[in-house]
């Protein structure tokens, strides 16, 4: 059984099941729950490319499946994506039962993790953006609400996602015609304006990321954000699985400065638009742009030290963007609209879900002793040299911190709200979870520094 | 210009984007899909074989038919007569006609596209383009989305002659159909009800 049966093949056929359990919620959650813990914990602990042993029984593991001559390869190097990926749904597959969403999310997004996994997997390359689309049609039924409209955020989701498909394919096609010579100096230009284009149509890189607080603010928040939070992580890894691949591209001299201006363009005015903002929703897309922004930054590093930032940062981004959603959600309740003018004293019915989402901002914001901090002190200290992106990196911080000083006096000021408390067991339980893993990353920033990148460089080095 | 006879299904082509654009009503914007995908069908028939030019004639034709399924849940109100809004869209449309044409002999020049295949993909792209700038509605950003991908779809296969990517390409055309009609009809369900 190969490596890309295990964590493709049987998500994929996994999400078929669910789909016809999707009445029998208790089962559906406990089926996607179990697989999802199971394919991360064999993400994190087995090795690729070796046998794995169950007692007598020897299952090997090779890296490798073929259809129709195309070649999808996970390697060890990928394990710390899976492990990844596979954890969150453990946490996305709770949360969905918490805050009771629609039945069809949980067999759904086992499909878009799927496909996002062959999007990374498969060679040629230019075959991820025809998976990385087939995500993106897959998703469209559980961010749409029966009988409620069809917002702008939504197609305009669709619309972006799927220009970038053309253009990443042309890359593709560019690329593989001139990888025996590199002297057509006009193709690989091209082919790198294709690359930076469907990239930047993928990821909502600037300007091209003004649907993003439009999309969190339509009909099901909490699709939106499963969508947010696992699509950029995803495709940032595409790209950097990409990137890796083309010396000449690697080398080139503009894609570091492109990187980081358009990475610290969608930080400060992510930031600095979030704190104009009044609607909860648009707040949290925006933060969601500020986190793809460090991610960009982080990139551009190019070194082991920055490797160690980009991990660390998509590692909290996903806690932050867990909690700040599945908080929202809660203290959202069964309004469409929640600003700051409704949420005020809500801190008495709601007092866990208020609390995570302020640490979950406080956090995306990089506060000390919090899980962005230490990613954000390697990340500034290794841009000394560039001064202007670090003070627009922490302009964008400081909005977010405005912004959310200002959520933090409407939770407790206002008038005082008499309700009893609304939030239920599992709620707290995964909120409080939240909670105490970013807190543990950022109060022990050296024993995760120690345990989790030793793990991690051992992966990025094997093959 | 390689080949004359290719003025009369790229006519056809550039006729039909403009009754799309015009969108005067769900109808006529689906015959008109149709008859587009039948103008691509004699372009794709001097790149491909009969089979695979047969596939995609079938794909285009079956993404109008299943976007037709939605008929019920589409507005009958159509529009008469040339308003100011759609003079702006012939104007835009034949600026974009303009445009595909000056960059087709470029594309020609980069790809080795012939240069009437170049311009009915540009043609088409910025037509798809132009439709998903202009709409806000699910129906016609599909359709917009869908012309946008005819487009890419006839330069590509210039391109890439592999299978495998043209069969999936065409799966993401019928899905992308398939999706177009759930949302119009799960959103309309209960407001028709």
């Amino acid at each position: 059984m190969s490596a890309p049966v295990i964590w493709i093949v049987i998500p994929f056929i996994a999400a078929l099941v669910l789909w016809f359990l999707q009445d029998k919620r208790r089962l559906s959650l406990l089926i996607s729950v179990g697989l999802s813990f199971l394919l991360g914990l064999l993400a994190l602990f087995q090795n690729i490319n070796s046998a794995f042993r169950i007692g007598s029984v020897v299952i090997n593991i090779p890296s490798t499946m073929t259809i129709l001559g195309r070649n999808f390869i996970l390697g060890n190097d990928d394990r710390i994506f899976l492990a990844f990926i596979f954890l969150s749904m453990v946490f996305w597959c709770f949360s969905a039962q918490a805050v009771g969403t629609s039945s069809k999310f949980i067999p759904i997004s086992f499909a878009v993790v799927s496909f996002l996994i062959a999007a990374l997997s498969v060679e040629p390359f230019l075959y991820s953006a025809i998976f990385v689309e087939l995500a993106v049609i897959v998703c469209l039924p559980i961010l749409v609400k029966r009988g409620k409209p069809v917002g702008k955020g939504i197609l305009r989701f669709l619309i972006f996602q799927s220009l970038a498909m053309p253009f990443i394919l042309l890359a593709g096609w560019i690329l593989s015609g001139v990888q025996t010579s590199f002297s057509d100096l006009r193709q690989l230009y091209l082919a790198a304006l294709f690359l930076g284009l469907g990239f930047a149509f993928w990821l909502g890189i600037f300007p091209f990321h003004f649907w993003i607080p439009e999309f969190c603010e339509e009909n099901d928040f909490f699709a939106n954000g499963f969508v947010l939070s696992i699509f950029p992580a995803s495709i940032i890894l595409i790209m950097l699985d990409f990137i890796n691949g083309l010396t000449w591209l690697r080398d080139s001299a503009f894609l570091v400065p492109v990187l980081r201006v358009c990475g610290t363009l969608m930080i400060a005015t992510g930031g600095i638009w979030a704190a104009m903002q009044k609607n909860l929703r648009r707040v949290i897309g925006y933060v969601a742009i500020l986190q793809t922004g460090f991610l960009l930054v982080d990139i551009s590093l190019q070194t082991e030290l920055g490797t160690k930032p980009f991990y660390f940062s998509i590692l909290s981004r996903g806690l932050e963007m867990g909690l700040l959603i599945l908080a929202l959600k809660i203290l959202q309740g069964e309004d469409q609209e929640i600003n700051l003018s409704n949420i005020d004293g809500k801190f008495k019915e709601y007092p866990l879900a208020t609390i995570g989402l302020l640490v979950g901002m406080f956090s995306s914001a990089g506060l000390p002793l919090l899980a962005s901090f230490p990613s954000r002190v390697i990340l500034f200290t290794s841009l000394t040299d560039t001064p202007n992106i670090i003070y627009w990196n922490l302009a964008g911080c400081i909005a977010v911190l405005l912004i959310t000083c200002s959520i933090l006096r409407h939770f407790f000021g206002g008038r005082i709200s008499h309700g009893s408390l609304q939030e239920t067991r599992l709620q707290e339980l995964l909120i409080g979870a939240g909670l105490i893993i970013i807190l543990i990353i950022g109060v022990f920033p050296s024993v995760i520094n120690q345990t989790l990148w030793s793990k991690i460089s051992v992966l990025l080095t094997m093959k | 210009m390689q080949n004359w006879l290719n003025l009369i299904p790229i006519f056809f082509i550039l006729l039909t984007s403009l009754v799309i654009c015009l969108g005067t009503s769900w109808r006529s914007i689906l015959v008109a899909m149709a008859i587009m995908v039948f103008g691509l069908f004699f372009l794709y028939l001097q790149i491909w074989d009969i089979f695979m030019t047969g596939a995609k004639l079938i794909t285009g034709w079956m993404c109008a038919a299943i976007l037709s399924f939605t008929t019920a849940y589409q507005s009958n109100v159509e529009e008469i007569g040339i308003t100011p809004k759609r003079l702006f869209k012939i104007m835009a449309l034949i600026m974009v006609w303009m445009v595909a044409y000056v960059i087709s002999s470029r594309i020609n020049d980069l790809f080795g596209v012939s240069p009437e295949i170049a311009f009915t993909a540009l043609a088409l792209i910025g037509s798809g383009l132009l439709q998903l700038g202009f709409s806000s509605q699910t129906f016609t950003v599909i359709v917009g989305i869908l012309i946008f991908f005819f487009g890419f779809e006839i330069l590509f296969a210039d391109l890439e002659n592999s299978i495998l990517v043209n069969a999936m390409i065409l799966a993401v055309d019928l899905l992308v159909a398939f999706v177009g009609a759930y949302l119009i009809t799960i959103t309309r369900q209960e407001a028709n009800e």
